[in-house]
């Protein structure tokens, strides 16, 4: 099958500092792929650099094979791409109602509604709480509440920037199985930043590790896993 | 002498079009992060609107008119909305984009206000010139207007109150529940609310974040117009009417917080009140003390600039960051 | 219709001009460029030292001398039929009190030149005595705001300053006549007769040699290593934090310093003009055309700033000339154009060139390491203890 996404020899970064130097990966449908490395090796500026949020100087992204370098984020975000950033994912000071109708903004009226009780019915824990201000949330149903917002739009393939970041295991343990769900049951792809590695390169396909914003491996998830020494070296995880 | 009505009166006018002005002054800080010094001249210009429309809709001629605000307030609403929204579309954002510090946007704010003032003037000038050379007789008699004019002779009277004192606490009211319904109701007003608190998120969701930006700037615009109505009718016009009058609204801009719309116009209603009576009182303890009549209207900006210095040493996040339920209770006044 | 141009007035004029704005306009590059205090309220400054000239200055010199040369002032006011005609001899007792008022300043202003005239090397003692006052009470000032501007955020203080400024110039100067008689303004004495009909010529070199001095003090405090903690400080949070109380109080002298400059500048503007008159120390005049000139020339960049400052003074002289030509054209005064085109001006060059027209040096913007070894260069002597140090085995 023709890979989803394609990211060939991207150097990218922020003004004049460059970050991620000749990356490239493929995505295959359907697939979680994973994307690891050390604090500062440039992960989540990979996401940035797919959704468009940073400045690309060299290479190419390609969306089902649609050229999609360079485009702004709200153009690429109508290709069917999601992007869940790490920090500020929702709008604190709207209700989850609002937050939810503002995930919605593009759509016709009867089409947001309908797509808001679709999502409304899949987390249904976000139902008790629609009028309450989202800053009120908890972590993790915040996390909930990005997710929703993401699945609004039907995208094809959703960006995850570290979701279970600050979250306690259990919580963060669900996250993770609410993500392989929308995967086995919406058939979204998947690509994952994560900080608890073994947990990540457990759930995914594929896997990606990025050292100093340069491609240390890519393949099999769990390959990487039990590699002799980049998990040991990078990863923290132990033998 | 505790309470005099006709004080508390003409502080209603004053005192709300320096709500109008610190909550409009408010919203441009929010979308722009930028203190506007131009904003006390956006009000100036809507000034000058009212003397436009009382040469040419012929209210000199027949005197007090409510004419006198039909037409001035929404030509003002809109003269000022488009200066306001030129000045964000082709000074602010293009500078804000280019990674200008906050000091030279400022620096372009009060370059943008320089501008104005001498737009006006040249207005004044040419008002004169027009008034001067006219033909007509009552319009001859309003050469000195455009520098120094009253134009209170020309607003009616509700059971002997002057209109200015009914309208401005009005139109204070309206457009800050207005603006309550239209943030909290409408699609449009809750993106803005969005827009304003996460821009990045709000652009990827598709919400066009300049459009809510420039519609942010064209209401304060106009909103800064609909005072200028107001204020013309308690003070002198002149070209930098404005320069003295943004040390009030950034000082209930300031005491408000420059956080909240709301706040925003509570401040200013409190500055001005603060500002008339501290005068008045001030004025009468000192008279007593003195044995003479004593006048200092003309320094009423001495509590604005005494109340920006108080809360910015004491609550620099204004009364909005108060803990308003404490404080209540606290006082006995909250008891459920 | 042929325009005379007097040069040597106007090449007069245009040295006064650039030496009055040079001396302002550097103290608040020191303030803004170097250490980021947005001061929006430098008229105040500038103002300030006006003031004292006319207010405190005016009623102290006519105090000292109605006091010790009465009889000399009394004889003066006799030998004058017009001043004997309106002032009694126990007027001579209050004789200061009487700046209050028009008519007064202008007899008592009479009688202070005749004074001066009659007694030169006095009057330059009084000039300096007041100079000094002037400078001391801007120094005041300036220590009154740094309280403030070490603490809040910028924007608060651009606004701040501005309103201290508006409130003091424009209601207090305007409508309390005993401070500088309103917007009619007072007179001052002569206090520099010694340069007999040359006065604004002699006034003029000294603003020229203070503008000089400033220069040479701006570029010391721009090289030093002070200097150039100033800058990394202002643009780096980290370094600001970390480095703490040794770089507050060098930024709180140099905002005493900057206030200082701009009451000297604003003292002796006004005996160049030999009168104060509250309306001449606006906004536009002393806070945006400064900030116009170091804009243009280049902030941070001392040599920039006087650059910035000829450039905006041969325009305003430029459309000083032409207005005459253009007055009969257009129905309004052309000095609305300089203000617009000033104010155009700013924000072309802010989108265009913000970095003025001499940038500042980027080498000279160091990194953190870099003022760090300043400042261990500064202040520890032993080698050894240098090194440990840098090491991170001790702590300066
Ligand atoms: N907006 C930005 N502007 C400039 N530099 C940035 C920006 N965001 C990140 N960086 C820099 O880019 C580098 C990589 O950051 P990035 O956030 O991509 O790392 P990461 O792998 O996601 O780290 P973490 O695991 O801590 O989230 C870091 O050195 C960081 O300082
Ligand atoms: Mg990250």
């Amino acid at each position: 099958m023709a890979p989803i996404l394609e990211v060939d020899g991207i150097d990218a970064g922020y003004g004049k500092l460059q970050i991620l130097f000749n990356v490239s990966m493929e995505v295959e449908p359907k697939d979680i792929f994973v994307i690891v490395g050390p604090n500062g090796s440039g992960k989540s500026t990979l996401l940035k650099t797919i959704f468009g949020l940073t400045k690309i100087y060299k290479g190419s992204i390609k969306f089902e094979g649609e050229e999609i370098t360079g485009k702004p984020p709200h153009d690429i975000a109508k290709t069917g791409v999601a992007y869940l950033p790490q920090t500020d994912n929702i709008f604190a000071q709207l209700t989850v109602m609002e937050n939810l109708k503002m995930a919605a903004y593009t759509l016709p009226s009867d089409l947001a509604e309908e797509r808001i009780s679709e999502v409304l019915d899949r987390f249904s824990l976000l139902k008790a709480r629609l009028k309450d201000k989202a800053m009120t949330l908890s972590g993790g149903q915040r996390q909930i509440l990005a997710m929703a917002m993401s699945l609004i739009r039907k995208p094809k393939l959703m960006l995850f920037d570290e979701p279970t970041a600050a979250l306690a295991p259990k919580l963060a343990a669900e996250i993770l199985k609410e993500i392989i769900k929308l995967r086995d049951e919406l058939g979204i792809t998947i690509i994952l930043v994560e900080q608890n590695a073994k947990k990540a390169l457990q759930m995914g396909d594929k896997a990606l590790l990025l050292v100093g914003g340069r491609v240390m491996y890519r393949g099999q998830a769990r390959e990487l896993l039990e590699h002799p020494e980049l998990g040991t070296l990078y990863l923290g995880l132990k033998k | 002498m505790v309470v005099n009505v006709q004080l508390f009166l003409d502080t209603m006018a004053y005192a709300s079009v320096l709500g109008l002005l610190s909550m409009s002054l408010t919203l441009t800080y929010i979308v722009s992060r930028v203190p506007n010094f131009a904003h006390a001249t956006f009000a100036a210009i809507g000034s000058y609107m009212v003397l436009i429309i009382v040469w040419i809709m012929g209210i000199y001629k027949t005197g007090p008119s409510w004419g006198v605000y039909y037409a001035s307030l929404p030509v003002s609403f809109l003269v000022v909305g488009i200066v306001a929204l030129i000045q964000y579309l082709i000074v602010l954002r293009p500078l804000a984009k280019k990674g200008i510090s906050i000091d030279g946007l400022m620096i372009a704010t009060l370059g943008i206000d320089i501008i104005l003032v001498g737009l006006l003037n040249i207005s004044a000038d040419f008002l004169e010139d027009i008034f001067q050379r006219s033909p007509d007789k009552d319009l001859r008699k309003l050469v000195t207007y455009p520098r120094s004019g009253y134009l209170s002779s020309y607003e009616p009277t509700i059971m002997g109150i002057t209109a200015s004192s009914i309208l401005g606490p009005l139109l204070l009211l309206v457009s800050t529940i207005g603006f309550y319904l239209f943030l909290t109701r409408t699609k449009f007003g809750t993106a803005m609310r969005a827009a304003i608190e996460n821009p990045q998120l709000a652009e990827t969701l598709g919400i066009n974040v300049n459009l809510v930006y420039s519609v942010s700037w064209f209401i304060a615009g106009g909103l800064a117009g609909l005072a200028g109505v107001v204020m013309v009718m308690t003070t002198k016009l002149n070209p930098a009417m404005g320069w003295i009058l943004i040390v009030s609204v950034f000082a209930g801009s300031i005491v408000g917080g420059l956080g909240s719309l709301f706040w925003g116009a509570i401040g200013g209603l409190l500055i001005g009140f603060l500002e008339q009576f501290g005068v008045y009182y001030t004025q009468i303890i000192l008279g007593a003390l003195t044995g003479e009549t004593i006048s200092l209207g003309n320094y009423r900006q001495v509590f604005s600039l005494g109340a920006i210095v108080v809360m910015l040493l004491v609550a620099p996040q204004g009364l909005a960051s108060l803990n308003w339920h404490r404080i209540l209770s606290r006082l006995g006044l909250k008891r459920w | 219709m042929p325009i005379e141009i007097d040069v040597v007035t106007l090449a007069q004029s245009l040295a006064y001009f650039i030496a009055a704005y040079t001396i302002v306009t550097l103290s608040l590059n020191l303030e803004a460029g170097f250490t980021g205090v947005p001061n929006f309220g430098k008229h105040l400054f500038v103002a300030a030292g006006a003031f004292v000239v006319a207010s405190i200055g005016n009623r102290l010199s006519a105090y000292i001398v109605s006091v010790l040369y009465k009889d000399e002032i009394i004889k003066l006011i006799q030998e004058d039929p017009l001043l004997s005609r309106r002032i009694t001899e126990e007027d001579i007792g209050r004789l200061w009190s009487m700046y209050a008022d028009p008519l007064g300043n202008r007899d008592l202003d009479r009688i202070m030149d005749k004074f001066f005239a009659q007694n030169p090397e006095l009057g330059i003692i009084m000039f300096m005595l007041i100079v000094v006052l002037a400078v001391a009470i801007g120094g005041l000032m300036g220590l009154l705001i740094s309280y403030p501007a070490l603490r809040l955020r910028g924007e608060y203080l651009a606004i701040l300053l501005l309103a201290a400024a508006e409130m003091v110039v424009m209601a207090i100067g305007y409508y309390w006549k005993p401070l500088v008689g309103g917007t009619t303004g007072l007179f001052l004495p002569r206090y520099l007769a010694v340069f007999g009909q040359k006065v604004i010529l002699g006034v003029t070199i000294l603003l020229i040699l203070t503008a000089l001095a400033m220069y040479i003090y701006a570029q010391r405090i721009a090289n030093s290593p002070a200097g150039r903690m100033m800058r990394a400080v202002r643009d780096d949070e980290l370094a600001a934090a970390s480095l703490g109380k040794d770089i507050a109080r060098v930024r709180r002298d140099v905002i005493i310093i900057s206030s200082a400059m701009a009451a000297l500048a604003g003292a002796l503007i006004a005996i160049h003009t030999g009168s104060v008159v509250s309306t001449h120390y606006q906004r536009f005049s002393w806070t945006f055309i400064p900030w116009a000139m170091m804009i243009v020339g280049g902030v941070a960049n001392n040599s920039g700033v006087v650059i910035g400052v000829a450039l905006v003074m041969i325009l305003q002289k430029f459309v000083d000339i032409v207005k005459p030509l253009l007055a009969p054209i257009v129905p309004f005064d052309p000095v609305w154009l300089y203000q617009i085109g000033l104010g155009l001006i700013i924000i072309l060059m802010l989108y265009m060139r913000p970095q003025g027209i001499i940038p500042e040096k980027p080498s000279r913007t160091l990194n953190f390491e870099e003022v760090f070894e300043d400042i261990l260069e500064d202040k520890v002597e032993d080698e050894q203890a240098k090194k440990m140090i840098r090491e991170g085995r001790a702590t300066p």
